[in-house]
Order: C-alpha cells, then sequence, then structure tokens
C-alpha cells in the first residue's frame, strides 16, 4: 500500500488530524531544509488554513479525496496564485502570479497541503540545481553531492520526506534525472496528458510537468488527480482518460522489454551492472528482454539542445521588465533598459541558452541547425513508433552517472553536456518515461532506472516499475 | 568560425548585454558540439501535423490583475520612461 492511502486512511479514522500530519511536516522543513535547500518558500499559513478545512470535513462526515490533507511540494516555475513564483532567477524575484497553474488547481481542489515553493535550477536550465539564484539543493543521500535538476528542490524534498510528493517540469529529463539522483520516482508524461496551463516556459514542445513520490503507487495517485484535458492547454489531448491506480498489480509476464544499446553502453560500470541486475529481476518476473541498436537515440542530444534552446529564446523574450519582473536600475533608452536588465538578471547558464538559440535561428543557421533538428526529430518519432511495435517498454539508465560532487560539473563540461543522454529522447518524442530506483553504487548513491512507454501507455510503465518496486523489495535490501 | 561580429550582432537580436569574450568561446564551442550528420537519414515529408485547437475568444483576465506585477503602471496602462 502507498504512504498517500495509508495516511488518507488515518486520516479517515481519525488516528491523526491534518494539521498534526501538516505540523509534523513543516517542523521537519523548519529543521532540515536549511542543510537541503529544497525549499525557497514555506507556505506554513497555507497549509495550515487548507489543512483546518480538511479537519473540519472529517469532523463533518464529509467525502475526502485521496490527496486531501496530504503534504504536497511545487517546482517554483508552477505558478500559484498570490504566492510568489520566481523560476529561481532574479529576473522573476517578487513575481506574484494572479492565476494557478491547472496542476496546481487541481490538487488545490482536492485539498492537497502546499508546504512550499521548490528550488530548480534557473529557468529548468541545468542539471544539478546550482544555477538556481538561492543556491544548490542538497542530496539528501549524501550533502556533497547534488540532488540534481533542474527539479533538484522537488526532489530532495520527497526523498527527504520533506513532502509526501512534489510536482517538478521535465523539458529534458529534469523529472527523472533528480529522482534518480535522490533515490524517489520520477515520472515524465506523454506530451498533452498533463495541462502545461501556468507551467512557466522554457521550450514548450518539449515541457512537461511530472510527478515525484516516494513509491510508484503514491506517483499513480497524483498523476490520476493532474491528468486529463484542459482546454486552457491548447496541447492538451481531449481524448486522454487516465486511470493508472486500477493497472499497478497487473501481472507482467510476457511483457516484452527493449534495451537500446546505445544508451546501456554510455553509463558507468557501476550502473551498467546495476540495471543489468534489474534486467535479470524483469526476467525472473516473466518478461522478455532484448537489446537492440537505435543509433539516432545518441544523435537525439544535439538536436535537443538546439530546439531547446531555440524555443527558449523565443519563451524568454518576454523578460522585458515591462509587464512583470525586476528592471535594471540605471538605463537611457527602452532598449538599454531591456537589454540591461536582462544582462543584469539572468544568471549565466540562461544567457548561453538565450545566445544558442538565437544563434541557431538566426539567418544563415537556422536549416544548418534548427531545420535539420526538426527533421531528425520527426525521424525519431517515427523510429519510436516502430520499435513500439516489437517491444512494450523500453529499459534504459537514467542517467549515465550517478550524483556529480557539488560543483563538479563547472569543471566538467562532458559530462554536463551528457547528462541528459538518456533522457532527451521521450521528450523529444513525446513519450512517458519513469525513473526508479535500482540500487546503490560503492558511494552509496542511488542509480536510476527508466521504463519509456509508447504515448499514453502510462498505465504500462507504472505497472513495470511497481511490479520491479515489490521484487526489489525495501529499500534496505537494496 | 562564430565572430567577435557575430556575437554582438545575435546579443542585440537577443536583447541582451552579454561577456562577449566568453559567449564567444561557448558559441564556438557549441556550435560543433551540435553538428549533426543527416547523409544517413530518411527525410522524405512525414506529414507534419498541428496539435494546436482552434482558437476561441474567451473573457480577459481583469486589467488590474494585468497590471499587478507592472513596476509603474497609469490610469489602467503599462507605464514607462519617455
Amino acid at each position: 500500500m502507498g504512504k498517500i492511502l495509508k495516511l488518507h486512511q488515518m486520516l479517515l479514522r481519525k488516528e491523526i488530524s491534518a494539521k498534526e500530519l501538516t505540523e509534523s511536516y513543516i517542523a521537519k522543513v523548519n529543521n532540515e531544509n536549511p542543510a537541503l535547500n529544497a525549499y525557497v518558500r514555506v507556505t506554513e499559513e497555507k497549509a495550515l488554513t487548507t489543512a483546518d478545512i480538511i479537519d473540519r470535513k472529517i469532523a463533518g462526515g464529509l467525502t475526502l479525496d485521496l490527496l486531501s490533507g496530504i503534504p504536497m511540494a511545487l517546482k517554483d516555475n508552477i505558478s500559484t496564485k498570490g504566492i510568489e513564483t520566481s523560476c529561481c532567477s532574479k529576473i522573476l524575484e517578487g513575481y506574484v502570479p494572479v492565476y494557478d497553474a491547472t496542476t496546481w488547481h487541481r490538487l488545490d481542489e482536492k485539498g492537497a497541503v502546499l508546504l512550499g515553493k521548490t528550488n530548480m535550477d534557473e529557468f529548468a536550465m541545468g542539471c544539478t540545481c546550482e544555477t538556481s539564484v538561492f543556491g544548490a539543493s542538497r542530496n539528501p543521500q549524501n550533502t556533497g553531492f547534488v540532488a540534481g535538476g533542474s527539479s533538484g528542490g522537488s526532489a530532495t524534498a520527497v526523498a527527504a520526506d520533506l513532502a509526501l510528493f512534489s510536482l517538478g517540469s521535465d523539458t529534458g529529463g529534469s523529472v527523472r534525472q533528480p529522482a534518480s539522483f535522490c533515490g524517489c520516482v520520477g515520472l515524465k508524461p506523454t506530451y498533452g496528458a498533463v495541462s502545461r496551463y501556468g507551467l512557466i516556459a522554457y521550450a514548450s514542445s518539449l515541457d512537461t510537468v511530472g510527478v515525484m513520490a516516494q513509491n510508484v503507487e503514491d506517483t499513480a495517485v497524483v498523476f490520476d488527480s493532474i491528468s486529463g484535458f484542459d482546454p486552457m492547454d491548447s496541447t492538451s489531448q481531449a481524448d486522454y482518460v487516465p486511470c493508472t491506480v486500477d493497472s499497478l498489480e497487473k501481472s507482467i509476464k510476457g511483457r516484452k522489454i527493449g534495451v537500446p544499446k546505445e544508451l546501456l553502453e554510455k553509463a558507468d560500470p557501476e550502473v551498467k551492472a546495476l540495471l543489468l541486475k534489474s534486467l535479470e529481476k524483469y526476467e525472473n518476473l516473466g518478461c522478455f528482454v532484448e537489446f537492440f541498436s537505435m543509433p539516432n537515440l545518441i544523435t537525439a542530444l544535439p538536436a535537443y539542445y538546439i530546439i531547446a534552446c531555440a524555443e527558449a529564446s523565443s519563451n524568454l523574450g518576454r523578460y522585458d521588465s515591462v509587464r512583470f519582473g525586476n528592471r535594471a536600475e540605471s538605463f537611457e533608452s527602452i532598449h538599454q533598459m531591456i537589454c540591461k536588465t536582462r544582462g543584469e538578471m539572468f544568471g549565466n547558464e540562461v544567457k548561453k541558452r538565450i545566445m544558442l538559440g538565437t544563434f541557431v535561428l538566426s539567418d544563415g543557421y537556422y536549416d544548418k541547425y534548427y531545420a535539420k533538428a526538426q527533421r531528425l526529430r520527426q525521424c525519431l518519432m517515427a523510429e519510436f513508433e516502430k520499435v513500439f511495435a516489437k517491444y512494450d517498454v523500453l529499459i534504459t539508465p537514467t542517467s549515465p552517472k550517478t550524483a556529480f560532487k557539488i560543483g563538479q560539473i563547472q569543471n566538467d563540461k562532458e559530462a554536463s553536456f551528457n547528462a541528459d543522454v538518456c533522457t532527451v529522447c521521450a521528450n523529444l518524442a513525446g513519450l512517458p518515461a519513469l525513473s526508479l530506483d535500482c540500487g546503490k553504487d560503492e558511494k552509496g548513491l542511488p542509480v536510476g532506472l527508466q521504463i519509456i512507454g509508447n504515448r499514453f501507455r502510462e498505465s504500462l510503465i507504472l505497472n513495470m516499475a511497481r511490479q520491479f518496486e515489490i521484487a526489489r523489495g525495501t529499500e534496505s535490501e537494496l | 568560425m562564430i565572430t567577435e561580429n557575430d556575437v554582438k550582432r545575435l546579443a542585440t537580436l537577443a536583447k541582451l548585454e552579454v561577456d562577449e569574450k566568453e559567449m564567444l568561446i561557448y558559441l564556438n564551442e557549441m556550435q560543433s558540439k551540435l553538428m549533426i550528420d543527416c547523409s544517413d537519414y530518411d527525410f522524405a515529408d512525414r506529414g507534419v501535423f498541428c496539435p494546436l485547437r482552434e482558437d476561441k475568444v474567451l473573457p480577459s483576465m481583469p486589467r488590474e490583475d494585468a497590471l499587478s506585477n507592472a513596476i509603474h503602471s497609469e490610469n489602467g496602462f503599462f507605464k514607462l520612461r519617455k
């Protein structure tokens, strides 16, 4: 049984009140957050108000949603009406949205208790959470290591039990990689399955809102609660009715697993060894495992950088300090005001990606870079169609490496460039993918296993993950 | 090879003040990393589709909400220095 269901039953039986549960989490956050830096803003008042409403509902015998009274967290790029949402950037310091993101709106309506907004790489650009204006989140397994990124704070909060679940965003691996680094579950849904309305945009054709939780069942419960059609998101899929929880306990005997050799070979030996061991577990569960080759998975990485940066250069054009955001103090013209504001308020990584995006879209380079990347993306999608005619799911490492030391990646450009090599293909093709803890390396850092499914097959990848979770056993047995 | 002039032109296009020397090194590094060799790929038209739905006119955000995060506003408008 998942933790959310257990707590739900305890709330119903009045073994614990929503207020007691919320207060215990707030105390934990206040105690542990200074060392972990998972939260950049704690919303204590809002949390206690919600908890109070839930307790009155319980006392009145009213129907309670599974998520009512459950303490959770949101990445700082998910809009929350009346609560500052800064994308961990100086340029949006003090920005207070006037509307809720659909994902948060759906959770709020169910009575989920928002503990606060979590740390992230500035505008979700990074893989270690170190580009945050608030400094990096720390890995709860070892605070000398990064939590991963960009949803580092969301992963730290969940893995350290400073929240039962959190939402993050995944543009190239930003939910799955930090989940892998911190040892929790991270689900990136199919593009169009979960509304992007109110998610502050990085690269709109790749962005998804994802779920992080302490186990697979909780992940499924949250995914079912936030997914489904939203008229406010023009790319939301109208005909998708999610219900993944009911499929979790199904047998996976006879399922066909494809393992792309190219991504396995990218992994460090320890990561590779644990992945192969995990595949044996799947074979013991009655699955068929086959290794196959798909060279385009490696070419996906430059295509991802080109498309993500091109879209970012366009999306971040809105930060001109006129309608929202901070402004430079001195300037002599409107043009200078905009250039100076953006120069002073954006961090280095954001500036690099805007410049790279402007470059690949500029006259003389568009066909050489952007057009090629888009066509390659189409090829990749067509290849995945063929692959999923043969296999039910694909399994790869989530990240080729385990968590980096704090500060390490700044001096290792290759590791930085390749950090997302296993995850970007799911974003480019719009596929659902999940990361699940499959063991620890010699340093005691978690290793993540990635399950990729065909479009809208969240039920299947969560089922595959749940059955692995049972076979894997509890954390102490890892 | 990206030149200093290219960097200046890109910074103007992006409306961004940057460290031009640092950006020159970065863009030249990335330029080679992002080269995609397409010679082996079949780029036949795969029938691009647009996932966007048709636009519908709906009520807008209240004006005071739209202005609430602006540094300066006056008479219902965003205000900027001349």
